[in-house]
Order: C-alpha cells, then structure tokens, then sequence
C-alpha cells in the first residue's frame, strides 16, 4: 500500500515539475513587464543635511502605525504606507521652519495620542516614567533598613558563642577538610 | 501494516509503565539519610564557603587583617560546633542502629524515625503501623507511634 | 504515517496525566514501585515524542504534503537545512518541538537522580508531568501536528524571512531556555511540598539554572542578529512586547544565579529564590501566552488563536499554586537572617537583584502601560522604543557599575580602607580613558558614562584575576600560568562567571555604539555615488539573476570606497519569491569591529529594467560586531562555568 502511494507521488513530482516551469513564466512576466510588485517603486526620502538632526529627532518621536510596532524613523518596511508619507510630510514641516511643538501638535492632532511613540511626561502619563525609577528607589530604602535590622541583630547574637572550649580533634578535623575542600 | 506498529508501539508503553507496579518493584537501596544530618552537612559545607570566601579576600586584599581574623576565627568556631553536632548525630545513629537492632531482637524497637520503620529482616522501609512487611513478609515490630 | 504520530501523542497526554498523579499516590501510601512506574512513564513519554517528532521530521523530508503543517511550511524547493527548521516555523511545530524538549530534559533530571534527592522526585515528575500535559493537551484538541489535509500539489513553502541562519537557531535555543527553568521550578515547588526547605533543591539544579540562563540569553542573541541581518532597519533590538517578554525571564533568572550565592553560604534569602525562580518561570510562560495569543501584534506573533488562552489559564495556575506553598510555608522559610556588616559582597548582591528585578519590572511596566492607561484614563497611549531606551539605560548603567564594584566587595565585611585602595587603580584607569572619551562624549552623556564605566568593570576584573593569581602564586610557589590555570579550575563558578561579566560588558559597548548611528537615502542613478562616514559608495548597475525557479533575485553592485580606496564591491539585493507577495530584502553588511557598514537596495522601478535607478538606504553602525562577540565570550564563560569537578574522579 505504502509502495503504490509513493508511486504515485513520483509521477506527481514529475507533473509538478513540469508545470513549475510554466508558473515560473507568469512570475517572471510580473516581475518584468506589470506592476505587480509595484511597492518596490521607492524613491529615497532625501534631506538637506542641516535638517538631519531635528528629522532624526522626530521622526522617532512618532509611532509608525502600520503596525510594525517601531517608531517612524526604524519602520522596517521600505515601502510603508505610513512611515514614508509621514517622513515626506514631516520633512516638508522641518523645511517650513515650523516648530518641534507645532510638528509635533500637528501630528497628534491628526493621528491622536497614539502616534506618540513614548507618552508624554506630564499628567497621568508622567506615572509611565516615574513609576520604575519610584519604585527601585523606595524598594532600595526598605532594602538597606532590613540590612541594617539584620546586622544589628548579628552584632548582638556573636558573643555567646566566644567562650566555649572545642576539642583538638575537631580543629584537625577542620583543618584537613578545609584543605581538601573545593 | 500501521495497525501492528500501533499495537506493538501501545503495548510496550503500556509494559514499561506498569511493569514496576506488577512486579512489586524492589525498593531501591536508599541512602536513607538522616535528615537532621543532611542539614547539618549542608551548613558545613556553607561555613566551608564562607571560610574559603574569607581566605581569598583576605590575600587579595579586599579584607583588613583585623577583621579577617575576628571573622575566620568566628566561622571557624562556627565550624567547629558544626563537626562536634555532626559527629554526635552519626554517634547517635550507629547507637541507635544497635539499639534497635539489639530491640528487634527483643520485639521491641524504637524507630529512627517518626513515620517509618525498617524491617527487620530485608531492612525495606515501611509504614508505621504496618504489620508485615511488604516485600519479605517478615512481621514488623509493633509500635505505638506516641513512644 | 501521521496516524502513528497522532497515536504517540495521544499516548504520551495519558501517560503523562498518569504520571502527574500516580507519584503523588506513591508517596501518600508510601509506594516505591509507584514512583519507579512514574520514572518508567518519563522515559517511555521521551520515546514516544522523539517517534512523533521523527514522523513529522520525516514527512518534511519526505515532502508529504498530505499533513497539514508541512503543507504550509515547506515546499519543494526548500532546501534541506530550512526544511528541518521548518519544523518549529509554525505554532504546532514548536508546540512538538517544546514538549520534545521537556520529554528529553525530563528523562536527563530522572537519571541525574536515580538515587539521590529521592524524597523531590516524586513531585518533580509530577510537576513536570503537568507541564508537559499543557503541551500534549494542546495538540491532541487545538493544535493537531499531524493533521491531514487533501495534498496539493505543491506546499506554501517557509516565509522568506526565516529562510536565515539567524532564525534557524533563534527558536531552539530560546525554547531550550524557556523549557530549562521548568526544572529548577519543579525542585523548588518539590522542596516546598515536602517541607525540606535547605539547599538541596538549589544545589541540585545550579547547572540547570546555569544551563537555561545561557540558552535565554542565546535565543535572545540570535533573535536580535536575525533582526539585524534580515529586517533591515539597521537595528536589532526594538522593545517590541514579545522581545520584552522573554527579556524579562533573562533579568529574573541572571538576579537568581546570583541571589542563589547568598543561600548557598548564608541560609538565607529562601522566600526570595523561591519568588525569583517562581517569577522566571512564569515569566516564560507569560512570553508564550503573549506570542500566542495574538493580543498583542509583533513579528513575533504565531497569529491568533484560543492556544494562547489555555497558556493564560496555565500562567494563573501556576501563580496560584506556588504562591500558596510559599505562604503556607513561610515560618519555616524564614531564616535568621543576618549579615556582618552592610559593606559586603552580600549587600551588593542584594542591590543588584534589586536593579534586575527593577528593570525587569520597568520593562513589564512599560509592556502593560498602554492597557492601564486605557483602563483608567480610557486614552490610548503608545509605549514605544523611545520610552523602554530612556528608562532602561539608565537603570543599565547602574547595573553595569556594580558589575565592576561588586567583586571588589569582601564577602561578609569589607574594610572601607581596602575597599578604596581596591577602588583606586580602576578608579584612576576608567578616569584616564573617561577623559579621552570626552571628544565622542559630546552630545551623547550616557554613551560616554558607558564606555567609561566599561573600562572601569574590565579593569575591576582583570584586577581580580591577576591579583588571585599572584596570591596563589604565593601561598603555592607556582608560575604565572600555571597558578591561573589551577585558580580557574579550582574555582570554575566564580572565574566563570567573571568571563560571561567580561562577555556583558562587549555587549554593553555594543549596543553603546548605537548612539553613534547614522544612517542615508538615497536614489542613485548608474555610475552615482553617496557618500557616508568615511564611506563613498559608487553604484555600477543592477541586475535580475534567478538562481531557483521560485526566486528572482534583484541585486545591485555598489562599488565601496573607503577613505578613497576601493575596499569592496558590495551586493545588496532584493528576493522575491513565488511564494511570497513581499519581496525581501538581503542586507550587504561589511562589517568590521570599528563599525558595521549596512546597505539596503530599498527599491527600483517596476517594471525591471537592468542598470535601472535604485534606491539605497545605508547604514553605518559603530561597534555592533562586539555585541556577537559578547554572546561568544558568555558563551566560553558559561562553558567553564558548567564544567564538572574532576576532582572527585582522580
């Protein structure tokens, strides 16, 4: 049974084979003539080099709402259809001499709270960035109150023990182990 | 053909899984380690570390001589009662042992352990209150558990 | 064929069910032969898995269109190494793969201790029997491995994107983190239910933890250099929530590795090893739920589906269930806690558990703040890169100076006045090279501040080292070599380690070196250049090849020239598949330990036309090199580290 079924995959193989060719036309045909691919089409989003630093400053600021999940400026997507129409719109803004807040308000206005790519530190949203430095700094307050509890408790507990007389064999013992130990 | 590949693939996963409980499995020979002793070996071993610690830090000059020598001298004497208790704790177990094994003689052991106890003739463990014991069948002491 | 693997799962989900709960009933009625069935079933669950896993292998090589999941992750044209990556590209996939796993690493913890801790294994296997039942119940209802469709005549193939090395071994070695932290769980929930609460279970499983921690921070590694080479941004870490979910499992479990040293000397910190190993293993479950589930969207995602729930419904169990033993044991989880003085190594362990589960804390913040803030304001926030970059470095930083002060620190009591004269030299050391950093330093504080402290822990390190030999050399009277050699064997752990710290420090420079990225567009015509850095780019045509008859292959020819001389014809191209409607970028990355010279070809008109106008998007990166060679490094540390005494042998 097992024999006849590979059998048949075989000639189907060979079939396939044949008819692969016969795809490979139609994709290359795409790939040559139409448009198929047609995102590939991309021109550089270009900028005078004394923008640069504000362009890269902003752009990410904003989030890249395609849902890649990185800021405008990283989308990875060499043809988004967010990212590039953001770039070229915000490039347009930097050349008009606009401000970082009237860009930056612009957008917000256009795109809502989200297109922010950190939120802003001020209201409720300031509790984002507070939050993990508060929390290390008062965990790292309670921490040394408990150290100190614990060697205080130590200083007090270690002269009990002084006194006691231990036999010979012990210390030999100890100090052959020792040795050996690790 | 799959059938007999399923059949055999399920018979002998249904075998190696229940052959120990059909062949009443041998108990396998423990270490029965005392547990107060496991204990008291693992704090050894922690001293031991603290002491090397110690020694290290002391000739790479992390630690100032006095209190190198307060500490060392502290974990020391901390080791040192770790050994006399460890070396008690075996003394008693090796008493303990004859004694049973001197008891059980009599028909009258005390256990080493709350819960369990060993019997007499094979050495398996077994349940307090069991009456035989389960792979040799010898009869076990009986005990009241409150002794 | 599939009808064997179907069989073996099934098989194995009853076995497994068995062998969660029969030790359990072994140990109440005090049933050795129980326990030794429980151990058989481990193995016997092993077989059965590495038979289904071997089916599925087999129908990808075989390309049995006919199951369903090879269908839709090969094809025949996939070559043979991608073909058996192929097999945890999908979700159910790497469900087998994942149960694959635990099965084998169950069958190594059984022979590790045919005959020691006999009192844990009980509820080892049984606590790893439940895991594994989560993974079989998910295949044998959800996610079926082997199930059949009408075969056509030719698979969907493999997504191009993870057609990369990067990708092949991204998966199994995050898996195999995940999947290790299952067993130091298990010794401790063992330990906690039978209430012997001493050191046991940590020493038991320090090679385990060791072992898992290493694999994490592998599967991490290779996730970012597959993002490097194949997404294309010129980036490699983007804080997206999936990357972030397995981030936080490496900061808990790199704070236990080290909180585990303080229970090992002192006996105490028991609560906490037992919540920090807790948090890590939940935390990898939390990962999973994430990836899964599709609730949040990432490259990362398995796409959507009810598989995530069941891992949610787990992830609670498991909360539950252990914070109830640890509660219900607190009394005698509480040790006498007690130190020699606040000034030790103790302390600053203490504090640096403090700064990884801080950060782990402030990265699961960041994760989650988009949903609170809707909750409470009822306003969509976004909590992007931006935001994890500005709260991490700076909590990174701290953790990277303790690194370098940390071994300066005596265990027990250090001397305030040893402490400074260990202190100077580093002190001095990373002040000198501090201030011939300052002309980079302008502009970028916090990659200064870096770069500074880096040389500070390298110079702490290499201190610690020398200067244990020399002592070794004195007390032993042996040669510099020989001295060192014996001090790293004798102390494999702490030398160990202090190579992966030397490995965390390159790839702090690493992703240091980011600050210093610039990046260029530009559409060039033939015969055009561009220049960038210190390079100049000439670009001399563009060409269509088509290597396979699913694949065109689009590459431009860019001529390199750096500081006026040719270096090297780079090639950077455009895949596109049959398969796929994405075409696919391959970056062309010259990279160097000074910097990473990236180029992407962006685009060119369609329809194609050899030595059309092309577009380029080129990078250059300062210092990523150093970010792989750190994951070597860890990797040497991590190898001596897990080293066996011989000792006892000889």
């Amino acid at each position: 049974m097992r024999g006849k079924r590979q059998e048949t995959n075989k000639s189907m193989q060979y079939e396939v084979g044949s008819r692969q060719w016969a795809v490979v036309g139609v994709f290359l045909f795409f790939l040559l003539v139409t448009g198929h691919w047609s995102l590939v089409t991309v021109s550089a989003v270009t900028i005078d080099e004394k923008y640069k630093p504000v362009f890269d400053e902003l752009s990410d600021k904003f989030m890249c709402l395609c849902g890649c999940g990185s800021t405008v400026k990283t989308c990875p997507h060499e043809d988004c259809g967010f990212a590039i129409p953001l770039k070229k719109e915000l490039i347009e803004k930097i050349q008009k001499g606009e401000t970082r807040e009237q860009i930056i308000n612009y957008f917000v206005g256009k795109h809502g709270q989200q297109i922010l790519s950190a939120p802003p530190k001020k209201g409720f949203n300031l509790t984002a960035w507070i939050t993990p430095f508060a929390a290390i700094i008062v965990v790292g307050l309670l921490m040394k109150k408990i150290i100190d509890k614990w060697t205080t408790r130590q200083k007090t507990e270690d002269r009990s023990q002084k006194t006691e007389g231990v036999e010979d064999k012990y210390k030999k013992m100890l100090k052959k182990e020792l040795e050996e130990f690790e | 053909m799959i059938i007999v590949v399923e059949i055999l693939i399920f018979v002998s996963a249904m075998f190696f899984v229940g052959y120990p409980i059909f062949k009443r499995q041998e108990a396998r020979i423990k270490t029965q380690e005392n547990e107060a002793l496991g204990e008291l070996i693992h704090k050894k071993e922690a001293v031991y570390i603290s002491i090397k610690d110690l020694d290290f830090d002391y000739r790479t000059g992390k630690l100032s001589e006095d209190d190198y020598k307060e500490l060392k001298e502290r974990y020391e004497l901390e080791a040192l009662h770790i050994l006399k208790d460890i070396d008690d704790s075996e003394r008693e177990k090796t008493t303990a042992d004859k004694t049973i094994a001197r008891q059980v003689a009599s028909e009258s052991a005390e256990p080493t352990d709350k819960d369990f106890i060993f019997c007499p003739k094979c050495g398996t463990k077994a349940k307090m209150g069991d009456s035989f014991c389960f792979k040799c069948g010898a009869k076990l002491p009986n005990l009241n558990p409150a002794t | 064929m599939n009808e064997i693997g179907e069989l073996c799962i099934l098989l194995s989900l009853g076995i497994s069910i068995y062998s969660a709960i029969v030790p359990i009933i072994g140990v109440k009625r005090g049933r050795e032969e129980y326990i030794v069935s429980a151990e058989n079933s481990i193995f016997v669950i092993a077989g059965l898995i590495v038979i289904s896993s071997s089916i599925l292998t087999y129908a990808f090589v075989n390309r049995d269109f006919s199951i369903e999941y090879v269908a839709n992750y090969s094809n025949r044209d996939l070559p043979l190494f991608y073909t058996l990556s192929a097999f945890w590209a999908g979700q159910k996939g790497s469900l087998l793969f994942w149960s694959l796993l635990l099965s084998l690493f169950a069958v190594v913890v059984v022979i590790q201790n045919k005959n020691k801790n006999r009192d844990f294994m009980p509820y080892v296997i049984s606590i790893i029997s439940v895991t594994q039942c989560l993974f079989l119940v998910l295949m044998t209802f959800a996610e079926r491995p082997f199930e059949l469709i009408y075969p056509p005549e030719d698979g969907s193939g493999l997504n191009p994107m993870l057609q990369n090395p990067g990708m092949v071994f991204h998966p199994p070695t995050l898996y195999m983190g995940y999947v290790g932290f299952t067993i130091p769980y298990a010794f401790a929930m063992a330990s906690l239910l039978t209430g012997h609460l001493g050191n046991v279970w940590i020493k038991t499983t320090r090679r385990w933890t060791i072992f898992s921690w290493f694999f994490l921070s592998m599967g991490n590694l290779f996730g970012a250099w597959w993002a490097y080479r194949v997404l294309g941004w010129g980036g490699y870490w983007a804080w997206d929530p999936v990357e972030n979910a397995s981030f936080m499992p490496w900061l808990t479990g790199t704070a236990y590795l080290h909180s585990v040293m303080i229970q090992e000397r002192r006996d105490m910190l028991k609560v906490w090893n037992m919540v920090l190993i807790v948090l890590t293993f939940s935390l990898t479950i939390f990962g999973t739920f994430l990836t899964r589930s599709g609730v949040i969207q990432s490259v990362h995602s398995f796409g959507q589906g009810p598989v995530g729930y069941y891992f949610l419904v787990f992830l609670i169990i498991i909360i539950l269930f252990s914070s109830y033993l640890i509660i219900n044991n607190i009394s005698i989880l509480k040790s006498n806690n007690e130190l020699d003085s606040i000034i030790s190594r103790e302390s600053s362990f203490l504090f640096n558990n403090l700064i990884l589960v801080g950060a782990a804390f402030a990265t699961f913040w960041g994760t989650m703040f988009p949903l609170i803030s809707e909750a409470i304001k009822g306003e969509k926030v976004t909590v992007g890169p931006p935001f994890f970059n500005q709260v991490n470095i700076p909590i990174g930083l701290a953790l990277l100076l303790l690194v370098g002060i940390c071994p300066l620190i005596a265990w027990k009591k250090a001397s305030i006045s040893n402490f400074k004269r260990n202190f100077l030299i580093p002190f001095i050391v990373s002040i000198i090279g501090g201030i011939a950093l300052m002309p980079i330093g302008v502009g970028h504080l916090m990659a200064w501040l870096s770069f500074t402290i880096s040389i500070f822990v390298i110079t702490t390190i290499v201190m610690e080292v020398y200067k244990g030999t020399r002592a070794r050399m004195e007390t032993t009277g042996e040669g510099f070599l020989k001295a060192l050699i014996t001090l790293i064997r004798r102390n494999k752990r702490r030398y160990g380690g202090y190579i992966i710290h030397i490995g965390v420090v390159l790839m702090y420079i690493g992703i240091t070196g980011t600050s210093y990225n610039v990046e260029k567009e530009a559409t060039l015509n033939k015969g055009e250049a561009m220049t960038i850095g210190d390079y100049k780019l000439i670009y001399r045509g563009l060409n269509l090849k088509e290597p396979v008859p699913t694949k065109a292959e689009a590459i431009a020819a860019i001529d390199v020239e750096k500081n006026g001389k040719n270096i090297v014809t780079a090639l950077p191209r455009k895949d596109f598949y049959k398969t796929s409607e994405q075409p696919i970028s391959r970056v062309y990355n010259l990279s160097g330990l000074k910097e990473d010279l990236y180029i992407i070809l962006a685009g060119f008109p369609i329809p194609f036309e050899k030595d059309s106008p092309a577009t380029f998007k080129v990078h250059v990166n300062p210092l990523v090199k150093w970010l792989w060679i750190g994951g070597l490094v860890i990797g040497v540390g991590t190898f001596i580290a897990m080293l066996p005494d011989w000792k006892g042998k000889r």
